[in-house]
């Protein structure tokens, strides 16, 4: 790699300045390499990116405004849709919150417990093998979109016949889950479970063994545990550097982790190599714990909660939830009271692991080329939808 | 620093210890806890009319997380905490632009989500409205 020439931090501009040799170019919010309507405007010596600034702005919703105005039960809706790719964890954390807060724990059935696992896990292989689809594109791996997003959609299936949806599946409920798994969804499971971990061994061929894979992720944007946690990134990309912190093995946030128990997929390297892999070891682990949770699924009501829930106490609750990207975090405030139409949050924050990515990866991208930035932005698998909110 | 900084503890309803900390020692409360091996998670802003509230979420793989929460008066300004945690930068420019929070020493406290004619769409005495503001400059 040629040495940089560092510039002083000045605002993009369009065009080529006089006195300036860079090149400035915009990479998204529409580009090939770019998931998501997000982007940055870089600055090229050659082939060396010298400067980044992040372009964002595209997709705000406006999603804590919102809930703010909703009582709890129509806030279920809305929870889901912060991030399309992994909403059954996110709708996981705004349920524990809203419970958290009403004391109502205790009353969530065994059976709803394990199958809000269950329905957990589901979704996080089919997150997974959406970012090895679309990881593997960008790498030059043409085939891998297309196995990938079969495999996916073996998990998105499931869901389906689960829940009645195949993307925003609005199956959990306060105090419980929508719909009970019959015993021919249980085999149906059982029998792809089995099917996808025949065929999650070809990934290994398609990326593990691949020397393009190889030559492109090998020593790309290498992190460290240190760097990683002062920017409070957690999740995949975290136990890419060999710290084994899940909150699903450290603190069990429903009973069948507990039952099951979670090990921790960690790899050392911390590039991007390592952040493929480990996600492969994640989804292997999850058919682990989705396989043996079908084992051991307790009969008895799915919903031990009255519906719909429309009341909210005074206080502050927060809740995290280990989701496919880190930790899914709901936090919020209630003054309590009673209005037409049902209690009103006061105040709802979503903490989107994502969001420190933004400037984390901006940094990072000085004095890489800009084949290894494609190679490396993508592989920290962040999802601009659920960070603008 | 203050003898002692944190002046209410009490745990939220999931069971997680929060310290409310005095504004002036909030900066180096955050430093204390960094040395203490707690690491940076996240952090949210509540706007109660008159008030903010900051709330820091910190977690030690050994001692579990932490809130440590500060009340300020609307038009004073807080200590930015990037210099301790660089993780804050997209989380206080988030709390400068949907609440008006304004952070002392962050360098990122810019708009990066909505455009300028909205305000601070977060605060208490916004109204929703129906009509689009603002939309695409080309």
């Amino acid at each position: 790699m040629t040495e940089a020439k560092w510039v002083k931090e000045t605002p993009p501009t369009l065009f080529l300045e006089d006195a300036d040799t860079g090149l400035y170019l915009s990479m998204g919010p529409q580009h090939p390499a770019m998931h998501g309507p997000w982007g940055f405007r870089v600055r090229l010596e050659g082939e060396v990116i010298t400067w980044a600034e992040p372009v964002t702005g595209f997709i705000h919703r406006g999603v804590e405004k919102l809930m703010e105005n909703r009582n709890p039960q129509q806030g279920l809706i809305l929870a889901e849709r912060v991030c399309f790719m992994d909403n059954i964890n996110w709708q996981l954390s705004y349920v524990f919150a809203v419970e958290n807060l009403l004391g109502l724990r205790d009353a969530v059935p065994r059976r709803a417990d394990w199958l809000r696992a269950i329905a957990a896990e589901l979704n996080r292989i089919a997150s997974h093998f959406l970012f090895l689809a679309t990881y593997g594109h960008d790498l030059g791996l043409m085939l891998a979109p297309v196995i990938a997003f079969r495999e996916r959609d073996i998990a998105i299936n499931l869901l389906d016949k689960l829940t009645g949806h195949r993307i925003t599946y609005n199956y959990l409920r306060i105090g419980g889950v929508a719909r009970d798994a019959t015993p021919s969804w249980i085999n149906d499971a059982k029998r792809s479970m089995k099917e996808l971990r025949k065929r999650l061994e070809r990934y290994y061929d398609l990326y593990i063994y691949s020397e393009v894979f190889n030559e492109r992720t090998r020593g790309v944007g290498k992190t460290s545990t240190e760097e990683l946690l002062e920017w409070g990134i957690t999740g995949p990309n975290l136990r890419a550097t060999g710290l084994p912190l899940d909150l699903r093995a450290s603190s069990p946030y429903l009973e069948a982790y507990e039952r099951t128990g979670v090990e921790p997929a960690t790899e050392k390297d911390g590039d991007s190599y390592a952040r493929v892999l480990v996600r492969l070891k994640e989804i292997e682990e999850s058919i682990r714990i989705v396989e043996e949770l079908l084992e051991t699924l307790p009969p008895g009501p799915v919903l031990g909660v009255e519906q719909p829930v429309i009341s909210l106490r005074r206080g502050y609750s927060y809740s995290i939830v280990e989701g496919s990207r880190g930790w899914f975090q709901f936090f919020i405030v209630s003054t309590g009271g009673f209005t037409r139409g049902g209690s009103k949050p006061y105040r709802v924050k979503i903490n989107n692991p994502c969001i420190q990515l933004i400037y984390f990866i901006a940094e990072k991208l000085r004095g890489m080329t800009l084949s290894e930035a494609v190679a490396f932005i993508n592989s920290m698998d962040m999802c601009i939808g659920g960070t603008e909110r | 620093m203050r003898e002692e900084p944190v002046y209410e503890r009490g745990y939220e309803a999931s069971g997680i210890p929060m310290l409310r900390v005095y504004p002036d020692a909030y900066h180096e409360f955050i430093a204390e806890l960094k040395k203490r091996g707690f690491f940076f998670v996240s952090l949210s802003a509540i706007h109660w009319r008159r008030l903010f509230e900051i709330v820091v979420l910190l977690y030690s793989v050994e001692e579990g997380p932490v809130l440590v929460s500060t009340i300020i008066p609307e038009n004073e300004e807080i200590d930015s905490i990037v210099d301790i945690f660089p993780g804050a930068y997209m989380y206080e420019a988030e709390a400068y632009e949907l609440l008006g929070v304004r952070f002392r020493g962050n360098p990122r406290l810019r708009r990066h989500f909505t455009p300028e004619e909205l305000g601070h769409p977060l605060r208490k005495e916004y109204e929703l409205q129906e009509t689009p503001i603002g939309g695409w400059r080309w």
